[in-house]
């Protein structure tokens, strides 16, 4: 396995298929995306539905629930976003940016939230 | 990840799918069975088939209870429905639960087998039977259900082509690929509903963070929040318990048309009894159970709790539609027929991975890791159902006073599928490890009906002509999953080989 070669299209048209050229993926590369989506995007979830739920005008219980169904859809493309990223780095930096962003907003308002 | 932005995505959908395409495998089969939990229930009860769906007599019911569960604490009453006429009774004192099943007429208990019954599929569906870590992995497998959702969207822009395409004699790949697009194009809107939904119902464990910020972290405190149940601590005077069977009929006043699922007692026999009787939710969407709250020693009404906020509500409806408990016979058959397409989704998908692989040739190491992914889609895809029969079987076979029963039908299950896995890794043709095993869980469910005709009396001869549909639905589905398994047989040994490299081009139409 760890000397896989992956050839692109499953299901795309053969146009589009480059049957000469396959492209090796490093573990390294993969293992680092991995993290990138499992955590990352963990962080980066918890983070913005905090922010959410403490920016809603609505009441706990309600703020929490809308906030909480919304969270699925932040995580699904922060994994998107890990692997599409042109390299680890860049998938790194697109998710602990914007979950630094939203820790930023939101803890100022937890510590007045009283939480 | 690759060059563009479509391959990156393909490579996703296909590693993805693939690591987690067996618990995701098991995680749909199991929610499929689940659809029909209660009547699995009450057909692996056969000594509840003779009751009558007649109404119910809450005070023989109170009656028993106040002989079973005297000086308890604490009483539940579970009433009876259409899908499993019976009452359940439960008590507790201290931390002690008991509980018993009882004729809703009469009062009179039944003795039944010991089961889990459909309770086991359920269990199996949401938590893989591993308590709080199951809750996890089986959230850690839709969220990449989700993503792989996703993901074959955007790979697939010739959505509609792909759509009208069959071949199944062009070429084992494609007549594989073209299954797993129809199931997965055909359900879509399903596939995405139901594992969106799965996923919000434990949105507070997985990502618990309005929990932590706003309640510390209590969990118990936010349930209470949005339940707003009376508390009331027991006073320690007697006072007799007014009729539940008034206040039964007091409650569903408020509920236009709304029936009872639920009657509990808060200190019988107190003067601070409470009686809460609660909603049952198989005429509406969310999955939300109002209440009316009485004074148990005065029958004074102290609260009638309806759900009115918006974000609580919409909540309700989308964990609702994961759950069905609107009792929709029509609208439960299509969810049992969308699980279906989604558990053939993915096992083709698992199946697809080999097929496009096994005709190229790579050094040891990647050999070895071909075989075990041949070997565990064998052994998850044909095995589930063998263990899933097996567990049908031992309810039928095991003796009915055996101590432990409910615990050994589920140890035969496991046992079973244990054995499937031997097989499928010490069978040395892997096409014949495929074919036997989709024989074997086709011939056990062929003849789960005539099990059934030599072990009860409750079988087709009888359920059919007398209409016992929801019984008669269990043996004819059996036949169905049976015939539909050997189908598979008869044909995985056809298309076991890719007779062509995935990278050549395939012969089609080539679009403008």
């Amino acid at each position: 396995m760890a000397s896989e070669w992956i050839s692109p299209g499953n299901c795309m048209e053969p146009a589009m298929r480059t049957p000469d050229r396959v492209q090796k993926v490093s573990w390294r590369n993969v293992t680092a995306r991995v993290l990138a989506a499992a955590f990352g995007g963990y962080g980066l979830t918890y983070a913005a539905t905090a922010c959410l739920t403490l920016l809603l005008p609505l009441s706990k219980i309600e703020a929490i629930l809308t906030a909480s169904m919304l969270s699925f859809v932040f995580y699904t493309v922060a994994i998107l976003w890990a692997f599409a990223a042109s390299t680890p780095q860049r998938a790194w930096i697109g998710l602990l940016v914007p979950a630094a962003a939203c820790a930023a907003v939101a803890v100022p308002l937890a510590r007045t939230a009283g939480g | 990840m690759k060059d563009s932005f479509t391959q990156s995505m393909d490579w996703l959908h296909t590693w993805g799918g693939l690591l987690f395409g067996w618990l995701l495998f098991v995680i749909f089969f199991s929610g499929t069975l689940t659809v029909f939990d209660k009547e699995i229930t009450y057909w692996m009860q056969p000594e509840l088939h003779h009751l009558p769906a007649a109404a119910l007599n809450v005070d023989a019911v109170t009656r028993q209870l106040s002989t079973l569960g005297g000086n308890s604490d604490h009483w539940w009453i579970e009433l009876p429905t259409n899908r499993l006429p019976v009452t359940k009774i439960f008590w507790k004192r201290q931390d002690q639960f008991e509980e018993r099943l009882i004729e809703p007429l009469s009062g009179k208990p039944v003795a039944v087998r010991d089961t889990h019954g459909g309770e086991f599929f359920y269990r199996f569906h949401y938590q893989l039977h591993l308590d709080r870590v199951g809750v996890w992995v089986v959230g850690a497998s839709a969220l990449v259900m989700l993503v792989a959702l996703v993901t074959g969207l955007v790979i697939h822009r010739r959505i509609f082509k792909d759509f009208f395409t069959f071949r199944p004699r062009s070429s084992p790949h494609r007549a594989w690929l073209d299954v797993h697009n129809l199931t997965g194009v055909l359900v879509l809107p399903f596939h995405f509903m139901i594992t969106f939904t799965g996923l919000v119902i434990f949105g507070q464990i997985y990502i618990p963070a309005g929990v932590d910020l706003l309640y510390g972290g209590d969990e118990e405190q936010v349930v209470a929040d949005m339940e707003q149940r009376i508390e009331r601590s027991p006073q320690h005077n007697r006072a007799p318990l007014v009729s539940l069977e008034t206040l039964e009929r007091r409650a569903r006043e408020h509920w236009d048309g709304g029936t009872t699922e639920w009657i509990e007692v808060h200190n019988p026999g107190d003067r601070h009894a409470l009686v809460e009787i609660t909603r049952r939710t198989d005429d509406r969407l969310a999955l939300v159970s109002d209440r009316v709250t009485f004074d148990g020693a005065t029958g004074e009404t102290l609260q009638v709790w309806k759900a009115t906020q918006p974000a609580f509500l919409t909540y309700s409806v989308v964990i609702g539609l994961h759950y069905i408990w609107f009792d929709k016979i029509t609208i439960r058959w299509l969810y049992f027929l969308m699980g279906l397409a989604a558990s053939v989704m993915i096992a083709t998908g698992l199946v697809l991975w080999t097929v496009k692989r096994r005709a190229r040739h790579f050094d040891a190491a990647t050999t070895v890791w071909y075989r075990l992914v041949e070997r565990l889609n064998i052994a998850i895809v044909a095995g589930l159902p063998i263990a899933t029969a097996a567990f049908f079987w031992s309810n039928r076979l095991l003796p009915t006073d055996l101590a432990g029963r409910a615990l050994w039908e589920m140890r035969m299950f496991f046992l079973t599928w244990g054995f499937c896995v031997l097989h499928a890794f010490l069978r040395r043709e892997w096409s014949a490890a495929w074919k036997e095993q989709l024989y074997g869980g086709g011939a056990l469910f062929a003849c789960l009906p005539l099990l059934n005709m030599a072990t009860t009396q409750s079988h087709m001869l009888i359920t059919i002509p007398n209409e016992m549909w929801r019984l008669a639905g269990i043996d004819l589905t059996s036949l169905a999953t049976g015939l539909l398994l050997g189908w598979g047989g008869r044909h995985v040994g056809r298309i076991g080989t890719a007779s062509q490299p995935a990278s050549e081009p395939v012969l089609e139409t080539q679009q403008v």
